[in-house]
């Protein structure tokens, strides 16, 4: 066997093996297409090692043929995998050079126009020689194919992170060796005669990317790698022993079925069986330390999850925690935790966390059930593959039942091993998981690191949960606290702005009352005088007059502030609030005026609502004050004519109005009427002593009431003014 | 300014009809020609075109109030020298600080000074400021 020949073996083994992992574990195009470039290089490969020793210039140009199939897909399909390892996705360059591909097969297969002649080289095979046009056309596609797609690898893996990038890596510097290696093969075509021997550099490839896929998960395929990367080398290890055992045999017995062989068998047989076994546990631990450093180890698992939930008080940190370790350790595909609500009976199992699990499957609310009663009562983890052994052993019936009906819930909610959660006896919770991604079953191990898991989880879950619920009742301490602080701010803001009101109201009240006092004493001041003596008598009259209005004005001032005064300006309370019929107060206050009316010469007329009023809740000593003062405006304001009072119903508000056809008041007043002291123009003229609080007043216990008051006028014909209280308003009035 | 008779001349701005007539009888009586104005913006124009020896100003007025009257009296160059007394019910404190700010001689509260005490105290201040 010449080099040639051991490079195309080295090639093709190893790349054919790699080929089979992938198909096996394939799942997704990218394992295809992987596979298929695997199988090319292996084709490739085992030509090479045919063409190395052949003698005949016919039969080498048929194995060139043969070889050159595999050749052919290498560049298009390494492409192709480059662009679905990428998730590139302009594919137009694939989806014309595919065809290119099949194009160059047929001509390789069924003419004579790829490959025709081949020449003697090195003393030791044929090579290809005098390329043809279309092997040219192809060598350029395919070193054009190859270069392409190591710059688009180069491209990735700058703009990449993570994994991917480290991935990337591996795939970039495997097929960049395999493909400048490989690339000296075409030389010797070109009489350019350098021994192939570089071909041996595509044997590396295989290795790269095996390991590569152990090491960084790349394609996701270790899981089987793991196990066939382990049988392989144990198979070796005993194929090493047996030959060498043949070869011992025949140098020192001078054969194998030698009878000093069969004795030295005995102690060589439970030796080999010893050494196997050591071998196949160093085996495992070495391919976990090396190539999955993320698969579990035990001590380490445990020490490490206990070492970080002593420190976890937050409990959706531990579920976090306790899902993602089982998760990962396991390579599950479905994990999660389920939390008891204690407060309902029967308990409720619900999510605190689940991955990949499909909740609309049953499993985000479990039920108090035969589940929970099992898992309390054993307190181990429940495998649904388990289930179907106890259930062939259960003899009693109803069990039995239960457990096939447990069998069908698991598969329901696609659970393969349940876990309880327990702590002081109690079942808290449950950890449901789902199938490994290798598909393979739950060994015996992972049982008991997860019943470890699981009763470490339990108690640093009653912690939490525990620790949970004072915080909580620190959360709701502190917001009522929140919530009274708050109260009181504003009580003492709604104090101050009581203050402020009330010193401004005396000051103004102050001089409405000092007003008339002014003139009253002004006058009798003049009297004192003498000033008097001399006066005409019309002058002296009116002086008289003067003095008496001021003194009736100085009366009503005192009532109206007394009024206003109980009233608690802007924030009026209502301390002796009840339900009341408005069109008995509106009546009692109309009659009470009659008198007056009638010497001013005005009649007063009472319409009454044509739907019945509800009643609702008013302080009625200050609404009939309010509607004396709107009704004693309306006589002092018109000099004949008739006033008219009116209660109505009107979306849910009661709207008593005052209707008169006095003096009006100006449109530019009516927006300042309501005020404190402000008298329109008009109205001094007529009736120069208002206190100026009427109004005010009026709408004080209107705001108090949640409704409002406001005037509609003409100035010269009359004005309406309207009180409006709101129906519904028990829910509205301020609590003192 | 004196009036042709050589009367010293007082402008009542004030708009309670009441307190101008009781106001006008007495400086009629001491021997003051008095004008009067109901509003702000008439006592104004009468301020301007009379030139009285003394303006008696009420503060609360029916269009304008009596410090808005004091502002333009004394931001217009014919009535700025004019001397103003604040005269009101409302408590003097306030009045007085803002009143005086603008240029007002003195702050009076009507219930004080009697008439008589309050025509002394105008001729006082006539006086004092010839």
């Amino acid at each position: 066997m010449n080099t040639f020949a051991l490079s195309g073996l080295l090639i093709s083994v190893p790349s054919f093996v790699l080929g089979i992992f992938t198909i096996i574990r394939g799942q997704k195009k990218l394992h295809y297409i992987w596979s298929l470039f695997c199988f090319s290089v292996a084709l490739w490969g085992f030509g090479v090692y045919k063409i190395a020793s052949i003698q005949n210039a016919e039969t080498a140009i048929t194995w060139w043929k043969i070889a050159y199939i595999g050749v052919i897909f290498i560049p298009i399909l390494f492409t192709h995998f480059t662009y679905e390892f990428l998730d590139l996705s302009k594919k137009l360059l694939i989806k014309i050079i595919y065809p290119i591909s099949f194009l160059l097969l047929y001509v390789n297969i069924f003419t004579d126009l790829f490959i025709n002649k081949v020449r003697f080289i090195f003393g030791q095979f044929y090579y290809i020689s005098e390329p043809t046009i279309i092997y040219s056309f192809f060598v350029l596609l395919f070193l054009i194919l190859a270069i392409y797609s190591h710059i688009k690898l180069l491209e990735a893996y700058k703009t990449t992170q993570g994994i991917k990038k480290e991935q990337i890596k591996y795939i970039f510097i495997s097929t960049f060796v395999g493909f400048i290696g490989g690339s000296f093969a075409f030389l010797p075509v070109y009489k350019i005669d350098l021994y192939p021997i570089f071909n041996i550099a595509i044997a590396v490839s295989p290795f790269i990317v095996a390991y590569a896929i152990l090491r960084h998960r790349l394609m996701d395929i270790r899981i089987v790698v793991r196990k066939v990367f382990i049988h392989l080398i144990a198979a070796l290890f005993a194929y090493v022993i047996f030959y060498f055992l043949i070869w011992f045999y025949t140098k020192v017995f001078g054969d194998v079925l030698s009878p000093a062989g069969y004795i030295a068998g005995i102690v060589i047989a439970p030796l080999f069986v010893f050494s196997f076994h050591a071998i196949s546990n160093k085996l495992k631990k070495f391919t976990n330390e090396y190539f999955f450093t993320s698969l579990y180890n035990y001590q380490e698992t445990i020490s490490n999850l206990t070492e970080e939930l002593n420190y976890l008080i937050d409990l959706d940190k531990i579920i976090n925690l306790i899902v993602d370790t089982i998760k990962k350790t396991m390579s599950l595909d479905k994990a999660g935790v389920l939390i008891a609500d204690g407060q309902k009976k029967p308990a409720h199992y619900k999510i605190a966390k689940v991955i990949g699990f499909n909740e609309k499957n049953g499993i985000s609310l479990v039920k108090d059930g035969f589940l929970t009663e099992y898992l309390s009562k054993t307190q181990k983890p429940l495998v649904k593959e388990e289930l179907s052994i106890i259930l062939k052993d259960s003899e009693n019936k109803k069990e039995k039942q239960n457990l096939l009906l447990l069998y069908k819930y698991m598969n329901h909610i696609e659970a393969s091993l349940c876990l309880p959660l327990v702590s002081n006896k109690k079942l808290i919770g449950m950890i449901v998981l789902g199938e490994k991604i290798s598909k393979a079953p739950y060994t015996k191990e992972d049982l008991e690191l997860l019943d470890t898991l699981s009763k470490q989880a339990g108690i640093a879950l009653e912690n939490a949960i525990l620790y949970k619920q004072v915080s909580d009742f620190n959360k709701t301490l502190k917001s009522k606290v929140d919530f009274q602080t708050k109260e009181i701010m504003e009580k003492a803001q709604k104090m101050q702005k009581l203050a402020n009101m009330r010193s401004e109201f005396l000051d103004i009240a102050s001089h409405q009352l000092r007003t008339p006092v002014s003139v009253i004493n002004g006058t009798l001041s003049m009297m004192i005088d003498g000033d008097f003596k001399e006066m005409p008598e019309e002058e002296k009259q009116k002086f008289m007059r003067n003095v008496y209005i001021k003194g009736i004005k100085l009366k009503e001032i005192i009532e109206d502030i007394l009024s206003a005064s109980e009233m608690d300006t802007g924030t009026l309370s209502l301390p002796s609030a009840k339900e009341s019929d408005i069109s008995i107060i509106v009546k009692k206050a109309t009659d009470s005026k009659r008198g007056e009316a009638k010497t001013h010469k005005i009649s007063l007329v009472l319409k009454k609502s044509k739907s019945k009023l509800p009643k609702i809740k008013i302080n009625e000593q200050y609404f009939e004050h309010a509607i004396l003062n709107l009704i004693d405006n309306a006589i002092k304001y018109t000099k004949k004519g008739k006033v008219e009072i009116k209660t109505v119903l009107e979306d849910n508000n009661i709207i008593v109005s005052v209707k008169d056809n006095g003096i009006g008041i100006p449109k530019k007043e009516l927006p300042k009427l309501f005020s404190k002291f402000s008298r329109a123009k008009n109205a001094k003229e007529m009736y120069a002593d208002g206190s100026g609080l009427g109004l005010f007043i009026v709408k004080q216990v209107a705001k108090a009431h949640k409704g409002d008051a406001w005037a509609e006028s003409e100035e010269g014909k009359g004005s309406i003014f309207y009180i409006k209280l709101p129906v519904l308003l028990e829910k509205n009035i301020q609590k003192k | 300014m004196e009036t042709k008779t050589g009367k010293l001349l007082v402008l009542l701005i004030e708009d309670d009809p009441d307190q101008v007539f009781l106001y006008k009888t007495k400086f009629n009586l001491e021997g003051l020609d008095t004008l009067t104005a109901l509003k702000g913006a008439d006592g104004i124009k009468l301020a301007r075109e009379k030139k009285p020896n003394l303006v008696l100003l009420d503060v609360l007025l029916d269009d304008i109030d009596g410090i808005e009257v004091l502002r333009q009296l004394k931001q217009n160059k014919e009535t700025s020298g004019l001397l103003v007394i604040l005269f009101t019910n409302l408590s003097t404190r306030d009045v007085e600080k803002q009143g005086k700010k603008l240029g007002a001689f003195s702050v009076i509260s009507k219930t004080d000074y009697t008439p008589g005490e309050l025509v002394k105290k105008v001729k006082k201040i006539l006086e004092q400021s010839r």
